[in-house]
């Protein structure tokens, strides 16, 4: 039971580190003032770009900067569209999220002639074993360093100037204007750097944990690092509380059915489907719950129009 | 320089056409651009753009007959966003409404071995997912985004798992039993049948006080107040008209076209749903405007598959396409607002 | 006070793209030291000349100096660095930072460097000098709006503002909190600075400006030292037309014969949606006949008193009757089809700007043009929408256009056009002229007037008492959420009503 517990949070912690990214760049976008549903399409991208890249460097490190690169550059269009173009954040994301899935299909056929999944990576980023009796625990250093950077985007935004600023943006960017803040500047910054810590969420999929690309190989986090935004009230340290528990129901989806077959010696084959459901539904539960008490930034989502 | 109004140039036929034809002007400049684009892409992957736009191009619209059935689940996942969006509220739920749609539909046709009450039966499992999505959204203030790519999810792994373990196909195990002959109805009807759901909700949303308040909440929330609208309620219906025409759209497919099967992995709706999002806006979110969409959206996807087997670039190359299309169409009003920069209000 | 010019504008034009002429050639001086009045009505172009000042617009013709000097600004980020501030009606401090956070943003823009312990201390200094002093840890959202106010003054002297443009700065206020403004504003001028008090108000002018500019139209109509013109004069020099008569509720009725309640609030308390109760037990009758004002400050309840009676907000307390019936359990559309009508204070309420004419005609009588399938008759809705268009003179090329291309007078008409042609009983009325030129304005307020001499009752909610004591039969006061007088317009002189709006 207690060697359960450790796998499980030890697996957690690596699930919840893609989720994780997401959300504090999410977090970080939104305290702009800007809305970026794309971080699902950020993932795919970046994901499978990243993999490109230490396939033809040997060098996952080089991957996971790249996956970072893809998100800032991802991060960048949206806020171009959100902040100059005026456009509707939700259908820029939607749209980039669908083109975001073909592109990546595309670029597997194009490169591997795979439909599926593509070839398995050789290195992968370096990970820390700690043998547990029986098993191994393997703890990833980025899902340590994304913990890091929780906070340090944390300490940015209540307690630095640039912080100050990003949040004005957000709340009322009428007024942060003529408090002399560069509205659109700030709103750039912090979709592209957002975009860019969802990149590296990304980046990690591939590069650090699964080791190949498959088709959709997100699946819903992009969507559920978004859930995890509102339930950690914006708030970079408590979304890290909020991906563990998202991550948890993630590892739960593989490892009940696995445990349950060892214990009682039942073969799940077409079951497992049911399993799979568990993350999803989970995060529907948890959102439904706390969702109440949310206080997101006021101007969310509004274009701010210049006079 | 002044002020010019497109009412006061021309006649009454005149500014209508000049409408319309800004209409489906805008929708084509953002799908121009999006082929444009993707031809890049697709050069720089190595393919030759010239050679996949003819395949997609020429092939996709020879045979008008498939055409229109092609289109006929696609029209119903393009209500199924524009519905909800003219309230204010957004369905990206569509595909797991298909899903649910398809699935209780062939539920129904067995039982029942009556195509209407099936269809029926997809429409309203369809209504009462998206209603689930309204509801939480509207009394809980969850975000209807995130819910309703949880519930595609679940809808996807739970028809897969329901096909599979209670309703298969002895002799082929990753699918389902096929809709009893009684049930199964003529592809020209399934055309029939969206276009009609489309006039239908034309006029709900047009005509009726109904889809007034509809359009009242999507444009201006306060107005909504002032004017004594239940938001709420409203929200929920407009909701639920979408998911009900995404499961009709579900619950066509495994009845009208053959081998009137689901499989495992959803091959035949797979992509249906999140296509509507796109033929809704192309659309320009009008019931009409969609039928359009579904038609000319259905070539593309018709030509895609063609490109696949032709020249080996998979058919999600249209993906590519309707989605820069769908980042181009939330620019607001391009066109428009380059004419109000040159005094023209259209 | 020296007679240098410290700002000097001289054939300053404003035209904008769509052809609109804003300032036709202004020549504008102030002397250093002085509090200097701009005194015009809505559009005669006050606010448009200060924003260039400010740097915020561009004139398209013209030249300006300060301190002799010729500057051209390219935003208002060149204004401050002369020393200009301006203080708007609206502020612009972020609601959900605190008084330190806003002051540190703002402060930022000009040091890059600075920490916020330097800015608690030039805090202190400033409002020391101002005489205002707050806990900087206070959520600005949570203050009211006369403090909100001194906030943004401290705040723009805090960015080295030797010159202090200050728009409409009491529109929000209340009579006690203008006294307090004005003190201000006087010890400032004591301390060497400059003020630019633009109004409409010309009790303010008289009370505290040194000269005063006039303006109408985009054009200067003339320049006087306030204690040499009387408010008389200046009336009509600010409105021009020698046929207006100042007219103060010479409206003669004789009394009807039968006094019919229409409305009856009693007791009614309403709570806002963050739980202050804004609304405080408020007893009100309405008379068929009648124009009762309700006057007071914005904010002390009039909104959410007018949503209780259309139903827009709950009551947490009290009854509301209407002819006798009790309407307090009645949701909107059912009271509005009773016959009451409510015409909001803002015009993006009443209307859905991006929507036709047509379609904003139904709003509020859906059930008027549906036949028995529920099916709207949108024939039947232009017939009557043309009738209403011409009666009301509505200026529109088509019943087409969206609503947001009318200009605000047309807006309001249609508005107006709107309820009466619904026939009700009540009418709620707030701001109803506001942001209206002179000719709509008049226009306005005789349709109300014709109104109540058809026998029916009107709610007059209006923070501009020339406005209450031009049209009410009755007055009423309400202040943080309770009436706090009722009388007659005879017996009650402004200055008693003046008290009672700011107590």
């Amino acid at each position: 039971m207690i060697s359960d517990i450790i796998v499980v949070s030890s697996l957690a912690l690596t699930s919840m580190t893609p989720i994780l990214l997401g959300s504090v760049g999410e977090i970080f976008t939104e305290k702009s003032g800007v809305v970026n549903i794309g971080i699902e399409g950020i993932f795919l991208l970046s994901a499978l770009i990243s993999l490109i890249i230490t396939f033809v460097t040997e060098d996952p490190y080089l991957g996971l900067f790249t996956g970072f690169l893809i998100g800032a550059f991802a991060g960048f269009i949206h806020a171009v569209f959100a902040v100059y173009l005026k456009s509707d954040q939700i259908i820029v994301g939607v749209g980039f999220n669908m083109l975001a899935y073909g592109a990546t299909v595309l670029m597997m056929v194009s490169i591997w002639q795979a439909h599926g999944a593509s070839p398995t990576l050789p290195t992968k980023t370096y990970v820390i074993s700690i043998p547990l009796g029986r098993d191994v625990i393997t703890i990833h250093p980025l899902s340590i360093m994304a913990i890091g950077l929780a906070i340090l985007f944390w300490w940015i935004l209540e307690k630095t100037s640039l912080g100050l600023k990003i949040r004005a943006c957000g709340e009322d960017p009428k007024s942060a204007e003529a408090s002399g803040v560069n509205v659109y500047l700030m709103r750039i910054i912090a979709t592209t750097v957002g975009g860019g810590l969802a990149g590296l969420g990304g980046a990690f999929l591939t590069v650090s944990w699964i080791g190949q690309f498959t088709r959709n190989i997100s699946a819903g986090r992009g969507f559920i690092a978004l859930a995890n935004v509102a339930f950690s009230n914006w708030n970079p340290l408590t979304a890290i509380l909020g991906a563990l528990i998202f991550g948890i129901f993630d590892v739960l989806a593989l490892y009940v059915p696995i445990k349950l077959s060892s214990l009682y010696g039942i073969v799940f084959t077409t079951q497992n489907n049911l399993f799979l459901t568990i993350p999803y539904l989970a995060t529907i539960i948890i959102v439904m719950i706390i969702s109440r008490r949310i206080k997101m930034p006021r101007s969310l989502g509004t274009p701010y129009i210049k006079e | 320089m002044r002020k010019i109004f497109l009412e006061e140039a021309g006649s009454l036929y005149q500014r209508r056409a000049l409408r319309y034809l800004l209409v489906f002007l805008e929708p084509m400049t953002a799908f121009a651009i999006a082929t444009l684009i993707n031809a890049l892409i697709l050069y720089l992957l190595g393919y030759d753009p010239l050679e996949v736009y003819s395949v997609m191009f020429l092939t996709g619209y020879s045979d008008i007959h498939y055409l229109f059935i092609k289109s006929s689940p696609y029209i119903a996942t393009g209500l199924a966003f524009s519905t909800p969006f003219l309230a204010g509220i957004f369905n990206i739920g569509g595909e797991g409404q298909l899903y649910l749609g398809a699935l209780t539909a062939l539920l129904a046709s067995y039982v029942s071995r009556n195509f209407l009450i099936s269809i029926l039966t997809g429409f309203i499992a369809g209504a009462l997912l998206s209603g689930l999505t309204a509801f939480l959204r509207v009394y809980r203030n969850v975000n209807e985004v995130v819910t309703a790519i949880m519930l595609n999810w679940i809808m996807y792994y739970i028809t897969s798992y329901i096909i599979t373990v209670y309703i298969y196909d002895p002799f082929a195990p990753y699918q389902s039993r096929p809709v009893p002959r009684e049930a199964v109805i003529n592809p020209d009807l399934m055309f029939i049948i969206s276009v009609f759901t489309a006039l239908i909700i034309y006029i709900v949303l047009f005509y009726t006080s109904i889809g007034y308040m509809m359009r009242v909440v999507g444009r201006s929330f306060r107005s909504a107040v002032y004017s004594g609208i239940n938001i709420k309620r409203i929200m929920i219906l407009s909701m639920m008209i979408g998911g009900g025409s995404a499961g009709l759209g579900g619950a066509l497919i495994p009845l009208g076209t053959s081998p009137h099967v689901l499989d495992n992995t959803m091959s035949a709706l797979y992509g249906v749903g999140f296509m509507g999002i796109g033929i809704g806006l192309l659309g320009r979110n009008n019931p009409i405007g969609i039928i359009i969409a579904s038609i000319f959206i259905s070539g593309l996807i018709i030509g895609g598959q063609n490109v696949e087997r032709i020249i080996g670039a998979p058919p999600e190359v249209v993906d590519v396409i309707i989605g820069i299309t769908i980042v181009m169409l939330a620019i607001p009003y391009i066109l428009r607002n380059i004419l109000a920069k040159r005094g023209v209000y259209i | 006070m020296s007679r240098r010019p410290i700002i000097q504008m001289i054939g300053i034009e404003k035209i904008y793209p769509d052809g609109q002429y804003a300032l036709r050639g202004v020549d504008f001086e102030v002397f250093e030291g002085e509090i200097h009045g701009i005194l015009g009505e809505n559009g005669a172009g006050k606010t448009t000349l200060m924003r260039i000042l400010y740097g915020e617009i561009r004139p398209t013709r013209g030249r300006i100096f300060v301190r002799g000097r010729e500057v051209r600004f390219s935003g208002p980020w060149d204004a401050i660095r002369e020393g200009i501030g301006m203080v708007y009606q609206h502020f612009s401090l972020i609601p959900s930072f605190t008084v330190r956070e806003n002051l540190y943003l703002s402060m930022l823009s000009m040091n890059k460097k600075i920490r916020r312990e330097d800015v608690d201390e030039i805090a202190r200094e400033y409002g020391e000098m101002i005489g205002f002093k707050i806990s900087l840890d206070e959520v600005v959202e949570d203050l009211p709006i006369g403090v909100q106010q001194k906030i943004e003054i401290l705040k723009t002297l805090m960015r080295g503002a030797r010159i202090l443009i200050l728009d409409e700065p009491t529109s929000v206020l209340s009579p006690l909190e203008t006294v307090e403004l004005f003190k201000i504003l006087r010890r400032l001028k004591e301390s060497g600075y400059t003020i630019i008090y633009i109004t409409h108000k010309l009790r303010e002018i008289k009370g505290l400006t040194d000269r005063v500019t006039i303006m109408r139209r985009g054009r200067v109509v003339s320049v006087v030292e306030t204690d040499k013109v009387s408010e008389e004069e200046l009336a009509k020099m600010m409105i021009g037309s020698e046929e207006f008569v100042f007219k103060r509720s010479e409206v003669k009725r004789e009394e009807k014969t039968e006094k019919r309640r229409i409305l009856e609030i009693r007791g009614v308390s309403v709570v806002d949606d963050k739980g202050v109760e804004k609304v405080r037990e408020v007893y009100l009758e309405i008379f068929n006949g009648e124009i009762l004002g309700l006057a007071g400050v914005q904010g002390n309840g009039q909104k959410e008193l007018a949503e209780a009676i259309a139903g827009i907000k709950k009551v947490s307390r009290g009854r509301i009757f209407f002819n006798g019936l009790d309407i307090t359990d009645l949701d909107v559309r059912e009271r509005y089809r009773l016959g009451i009508s409510y015409v909001p204070d803002s015009r993006g309420e009443a209307l859905i700007y991006n929507m036709n004419l047509a379609e904003n005609f139904i709003l509020t009588s859906l059930e008027r043009y549906m036949n028995s399938l529920k099916i709207i008759d949108w024939r039947r809705v232009r017939k009557d929408l043309l009738k209403a268009v011409e009666r009301f003179d509505i200026k529109t090329r088509s019943l087409d256009l969206d609503v947001r291309f009318l200009s605000g007078g047309n807006q309001q008409k249609l508005i107006i056009a709107r309820e009466f042609s619904r026939d009700p009983k009540l009418l709620i009325v707030s701001e109803p002229t506001h942001g209206l030129d002179i000719m709509s304005t008049i226009y306005v307020r005789d349709l109300l007037r014709k109104f109540r001499d058809s026998g029916r009752g009107v709610l007059l909610i209006s923070s501009d008492l020339d406005e209450i004591y031009e049209l009410s039969d009755r007055i009423a006061v309400i202040n943080r959420g309770r009436i706090v007088i009722t009388g007659d317009p005879k017996e009650l002189p402004p200055e008693k009503i003046g008290y009672y709006i700011g107590i």
